[in-house]
């Protein structure tokens, strides 16, 4: 069999790191970037920087972790720390994971509103959409489909490129750290860390890495598509951030989420942008709402003893699909039900995603620093030290987050 | 006597010398992995922080509430397979059923004093139960397989199967063999290609469509 090497070997191996990259910007964490570009401009375009950097390194951690093991985060905590931790672990993302579920699906809506389409058609079609694509797919063909959706972000691209912003400002921003000291510039620090970091990530692209069947020789490409993966998603990251910071924060107009940011474009940027941005939060929603519930499908099946990937049929992996289909219809459900505190549960999940993330990140680099585990694979001590320095900033805003709320 | 004994119940059971002392609580058990439905070879029990292994041939009586040990002579069994350590909520590929599997719970046949593991249970019942939901977990479906029907699928389990003649992995056919191949790891699968004998090595087939890209991987890293 003769072996591929270069771009065709790359493009092979290709999937994990971008999927897990781009997912991270969902509509939730859109509307953060928007609201870091209307409220602070240019000033915190660093915190997309550093939490770039943090992505690259913990999900760089996390495909290895799958490729070398062959396990995904549940499973693996199941088998390093028992049953009861890897119960509360999963508990803690399945809540969670449904939670952020709610919110794409939220931003389907959102979405589609902008365009006139009622939320009781968008958010049931887009839910057999996302149904359909994994239930009937083969893996490949599911991510074959979930890649050209993540196309979609090109959008802001050119969405940013037509707000005509000061590129100068933007590359200061960039790299001078400025610290808002009040709380709702923390609490928007906070949330981009938290938005890109998520847990829910961190246990898609290990259990993906494993679906996918990587093997350690493919971790050389496989650290490429991370690398890729976690660049585009900070490059999108910037130009939301760079769009908003151009038009409503130099007419100072206050945004609360995506889709005021896209209805607040046009008369700034033209009704060019403003579609773009809108198009743009469809596709990353769509996206999200499918790896979503794959990642918690993934989670349950690995610390309940259920493994199962998309190559497996229905009859093969029923807990598997029925978890993927239960997510979707609890997320449809509160987003659809009137009167549903939906606020409340967006805001609660993104506090639970802060709360659990630590843990997560403490348990995952001792994983990675494990010999019996990794083997000649494990991270050595520089990795080591930069995981703690992250997960140490990680702790301390979510600590000063919480001082400030509570005091 | 004779019972039937979960690992997971004999865990934590208080162990006791035969003047009434306590020595400790059972943390673990060791097992000959040479024969077909392995033998507890050794104790590990733990008082405090101190962890003492000691041969099972010390134990002189095991019942539902404590081990009585005879006599103590601490020793150390390196290189066996622990159940707990290794096998507990490790991966097993269930030959027979065709799947991967988590191990939820090890069954123990005692006869005497002698305890033989005889099956896991991979179904979702050792789970509820061991995370303290009993009753709930006593309506829920049990699935064994028999030890002699599986391949651990991860670390000390499946060096140590592949090692000893007895595990039911040196005794399938070349069809079998692919299934299990194409389930685990493609490095564990070449490690099972490279110790079965090399005639039935080449006679396992290419996997079809699924499992193709694990059973390929497996092929090229595999001594040929």
């Amino acid at each position: 069999m003769r072996r591929r090497s270069g771009i065709a070997a790359l493009l092979v191996v290709a999937g994990p790191g971008l999927l897990a990259g781009l997912s991270d910007d969902d509509p939730a964490g859109i509307t953060t970037y928007s609201i870091l570009g209307a409220e602070h401009g240019y000033e915190l375009l660093w915190v997309l920087a550093l939490s770039t950097v943090a992505l690259i390194l913990f999900h760089e951690l996390g495909a290895r972790l799958g490729v070398v093991t062959g396990q995904g985060l549940a499973g693996l905590i199941r088998e390093r720390y028992g049953v009861r931790r890897a119960a509360a672990a999963l508990l803690a993302l399945v809540v969670a994971n449904v939670g952020t579920t709610c919110a794409e699906f939220a931003g389907v809506a959102a979405a589609l509103e902008l365009a006139g389409v009622t939320r009781y058609v968008s958010v049931p079609a887009a839910a057999v959409l996302v149904s359909a694509l994994v239930l009937g797919g083969r893996f490949h063909r599911v991510e074959h489909v979930l890649l050209v959706l993540a196309t979609a972000f090109a959008t802001y691209i050119a969405a940013g490129l037509l707000a005509r912003p000061d590129w100068g400002a933007a590359a200061q921003g960039l790299v001078v750290p400025s610290l808002p000291l009040d709380r709702d510039g923390l609490l928007l620090v906070t949330a981009t860390i938290g938005t890109t970091l998520a847990p829910w990530g961190l246990s898609f692209i290990q259990s993906y890495a494993v679906d996918k069947r990587l093997t350690p020789a493919d971790l050389r490409y496989e650290r490429i598509d991370v690398v890729s993966g976690a660049v585009m998603t900070g490059v999108i990251g910037v130009f939301v951030v760079v769009a908003c910071a151009a038009t409503l924060h130099a007419t100072g107009t206050s945004i609360d989420d995506a889709g005021d940011a896209a209805v607040a474009l046009e008369p700034l940027a033209g009704s060019g942008a403003s579609l773009l941005f809108g198009a743009g939060l469809l596709g990353a929603a769509l996206l999200a709402a499918s790896i979503l519930p794959l990642s918690t499908a993934y989670s349950v099946g690995e610390a309940l003893g259920f493994e199962a990937g998309l190559d497996d049929s229905f009859r093969e992996a029923r807990t598997f699909y029925c978890t993927y289909g239960a997510i979707v219809v609890i997320a449809v459900a509160v987003v659809l039900i009137p009167g549903a505190p939906l606020v409340p549960i967006l805001f609660l999940t993104q506090a639970l995603n802060a709360v659990l993330l630590p843990p997560l990140l403490v348990l995952v680099a001792r994983m990675a620093r494990d010999e019996q585990l990794m083997g000649h694979h494990r991270s050595g001590r520089l990795a080591a030290v930069a995981y703690a320095v992250t997960t140490g900033v990680v702790v301390a805003s979510v600590a000063a987050l919480g001082v400030l709320t509570v005091s | 006597m004779d019972a039937t004994t979960r690992l997971t119940d004999l865990i934590g059971r208080p162990v006791t010398a035969a003047d009434g002392r306590r020595c400790g609580r059972v943390t673990d058990v060791a097992v000959d992995h040479a024969t077909r439905f392995p033998r507890v070879v050794a104790l590990a029990f733990r008082r405090r922080r101190r962890l003492t292994v000691v041969p099972w041939r010390c134990v002189e009586r095991v019942a539902p509430d404590q081990v009585v040990l005879g006599r103590a002579e601490p020793t150390s069994i390196a290189g066996g397979v622990y159940l707990a350590r290794d096998l507990l909520d490790a991966q097993v590929v269930d030959i027979a059923g065709r799947r991967l599997a988590r191990v939820g719970d090890i069954v123990l046949d005692q006869r005497g004093t002698e305890l033989r593991a005889v099956a896991v249970d991979v179904g979702l019942a050792p789970v509820v139960r061991r995370l303290g939901l009993r009753r709930v977990a006593a309506r829920l479906p049990s699935e064994m397989i028999a030890w002699d029907a599986l391949h651990c699928a991860t670390g000390r389990g499946h060096e140590l199967q592949l090692a000893s003649p007895a595990a039911a992995v040196h005794g399938l056919q070349p069809e079998q063999l692919a299934e299990v191949i194409s389930r685990l790891h493609p490095d564990r699968g070449a490690e099972i290609l490279a110790a079965v004998p090399a005639a039935r090595a080449r006679r396992v087939p290419r996997r079809r469509r699924r499992r193709r890209y694990s059973m390929m991987r497996a092929r090229r890293r595999a001594p040929s």
